[in-house]
């Protein structure tokens, strides 16, 4: 029998007690919020990067030097122009390019700066546009007869030196001077990973004027997107047939995001045990102050029966009690949660990184009902004991 | 000859404590008619406390049986009997026994929520049976802010709410100054003679007891007397 007036009491009974009803529901409130916020977070993170790296394009495989994904090794130049002339000549792939990196000084205005350069084929160059990595702003796309021309981001071109670097002004990278022709808009994962001091010239800078030969990174396109694992395979084959090792890997998008998804859902899983561990300790919380309740109001307990409550109605009661404090401090603890995602996405924003925490429906909707749940758990022996109270004995309780 | 209401058959309650067997109740037999006035009276110890438990299936006896409207108890669950209370039974205790958080309006209303009666019903009674024991202007105060005589009026009214045959009261007056507990019985006298309310009390005063139609006597757990009163007579009571 649980009608409108056991949970009218339930609730008058949390009230009576707000110190000891507010510390309950911290445990809860703590747990809920850390679930609802830091999943919010990690929710928020996968969308954000799965977007990301879609925009680099569902036809694109790239060949990286070193053993395997995730183990940077940009050092060493395990890759080559004649890599790049064998992927060319593989079925299935359109076009095939790459990049030249090296670092150096640059100066303008008696200023120096470190940047480092990216060299590519100027005919390729819409690569890089197609996947979102630059966006021009003001100036135009580089020509097969740019040489000594490069492309800023915004930010660089802003912030580096005192004065704003101008489009069309020049600038000095080892004892030459270059002209900038390109601005492009800030690439949201090049700021994020402090690298917006990187400058957009061509190859042939790079390879000759810089002495650096081999491509740190190939970009190969495909001309079916159904195809795409074939041609990978095909690449891995050839490469590994030639450099007679496998010094390199590929991958894709998709590789990548399923790379992100792995390693953002182990984090997802860590985060929930913890707040699981905490919402256990507020589990227990709740399980000591209905134990309190339910001796404090033992005379009480007495009374009622006396008067006709049955076992059932005392267990209800102290049941939707319990199940109360759990469904309160879930409540405040999805809002708490949801200020906690949204001012982390307000920070990451802030610092270049929009990607939005805002905790999904379901992800809330699991959360009250999971605080119900503890609740309810957690009220189970407390309201067991109530009801199972002696009525003579309680009635004389001092 | 009214018809037997509580009828109790060989209650032995035995209380096991460490070593010894204390035996509270031993062998006692009793009828409560309907619309009787009966006192329990005995030196402290004697188990009178025990049998009103026992009597008012408050306490479940160790061996014999207790028909309450004929029907045994020994067959019922807790849940049932805390139903049989609720409808047939209300408690005036020595201590008062109001919980102290709700008015006194509140706790009158409360054994109408077990008997499942709607809030508005509940709220109509309770004012009205508070107005009745004289308590119109003390409805929405707390126990703790009503005078001991005060205090047992409003227990009185919760065990009228449910409008029960028997009210069973633990020395309703032990807690009274003399001008209260005067009143309170006053108010118990007109239950039974007004609203023809079997009364089962137990005292151990014996001008409280005085006020009943007849006395059962205790002592070591046996009755050791009946006594029935003369100057007390039932056709009295049956004049409305």
């Amino acid at each position: 029998m649980v009608d409108l007036e056991t949970f009218s009491v339930a609730f008058k009974n949390i009230r009576n007690q707000k110190i000891r009803s507010y510390l309950t529901l911290l445990g809860i409130v703590i747990g809920i919020a850390a679930i609802v916020s830091l999943i919010g977070i990690v929710q928020g993170l996968q969308f954000f990067i799965s977007g990301e790296l879609q925009s680099l394009g569902l036809d694109t495989i790239f060949v990286e030097p070193g053993s395997d994904m995730g183990i940077s090794t940009a050092v060493s130049r395990t890759l080559s122009q004649d890599d790049l002339d064998l992927i060319k000549t593989i079925p299935g792939v359109e076009d095939a390019t790459g990049f030249w990196e090296t670092s150096t000084i640059m100066e303008y205005n008696g200023q120096e700066a470190e940047v480092i350069l990216i060299g590519m084929e100027p005919d390729k160059m819409y690569l890089l546009e197609n996947m979102g990595y630059v966006k021009i702003i003001e100036g135009r796309t580089f020509s097969k007869n740019d040489m000594y021309s490069v492309g800023l981001y915004q930010s660089f071109a802003e912030e580096t030196f005192d004065t704003q670097v101008q489009i069309k002004e020049n600038v000095k990278m080892n004892e030459k001077t270059f002209r900038v022709i390109a601005i492009s808009k800030d690439n949201t994962f090049a700021s994020a990973f402090g690298a917006s001091n990187m400058i957009l010239v061509t190859d042939t800078i790079v390879k000759e004027f810089f002495g650096e030969e081999k491509p740190t990174e190939l970009i190969v396109t495909v001309t079916d997107t159904d195809k795409i694992k074939k041609v990978q395979e095909k690449i891995d084959y050839e490469l590994e047939k030639k450099h007679g090792t496998k010094d390199f890997y590929t991958m894709t998008s998709e590789n990548l995001l399923a790379g992100a998804d792995v390693i953002l859902s182990l984090v997802g899983l860590v985060v929930f045990v913890i707040a699981g561990i905490s919402l256990v300790v507020g589990g227990i919380g709740i399980m000591n102050t209905m134990l309190m309740a339910v001796m404090e109001r033992t005379r009480e307990i007495g009374i009622m029966k006396a008067v006709g409550a049955t076992n059932t109605i005392i267990l209800s009661l102290f049941l939707v009690e319990s199940a109360l404090i759990g469904l309160i401090g879930g409540i405040i603890g999805v809002f708490l949660g949801i200020g906690i995602a949204f001012l982390a996405s307000f920070a990451a924003a802030y610092s270049g990184f929009p990607f939005n925490a805002f905790p999904s429906l379901e992800l809330i909707a699991g959360a009250l009902i999971f605080s119900l749940i503890v609740g309810m758990v957690s009220g189970w022996i407390p309201a067991q004991r109530a009801a199972n109270l002696d009525p003579v004995e309680s009635l004389r309780f001092e | 000859m009214s018809e037997i209401i509580i009828d109790a058959k060989n209650i032995v309650k035995t209380y096991v404590m460490g070593e010894t067997k204390l035996n509270a109740l031993d062998d006692v037999s009793f009828e409560l008619k309907k619309q009787e006035f009966v006192a329990i009276m005995g030196p402290s110890g004697s188990g009178k406390t025990t049998l009103l438990d026992v009597l008012s299936v408050l306490l479940r006896p160790t061996s014999g049986e207790v028909f309450i409207n004929k029907k045994p108890i020994s067959k019922m669950n807790d849940n049932e009997l805390a139903l049989i209370r609720g409808r047939t039974i209300g408690f005036v205790f020595q201590t008062f026994n109001l919980i102290n958080r709700l008015t006194a309006k509140e706790n009158v209303m409360m054994p109408l929520w077990f008997q499942g009666i709607p809030k508005n019903k509940r709220e109509k009674i309770s004012e009205e049976i508070l107005t009745d024991v004289g308590l119109a202007d003390r409805m929405h105060h707390r126990p703790t802010e009503l005078s001991g005589g005060q205090r047992q009026r409003v227990a009185i009214a919760r065990a009228l709410a449910v409008n029960p045959d028997i009210i069973v009261a633990d020395e309703p007056t032990g807690n009274l100054d003399s001008v209260s507990g005067k009143q309170i019985m006053e108010l118990i006298n007109e239950l039974h003679d007004k609203k023809g309310k079997t009364i089962l009390m137990v005292t151990h005063e014996r001008e409280i007891a005085d006020h009943a139609e007849r006395i059962i006597h205790l002592k070591d757990g046996k009755i050791i007397h009946n006594e029935t009163l003369k100057k007390k007579k039932i056709t009295e009571k049956s004049v409305k």
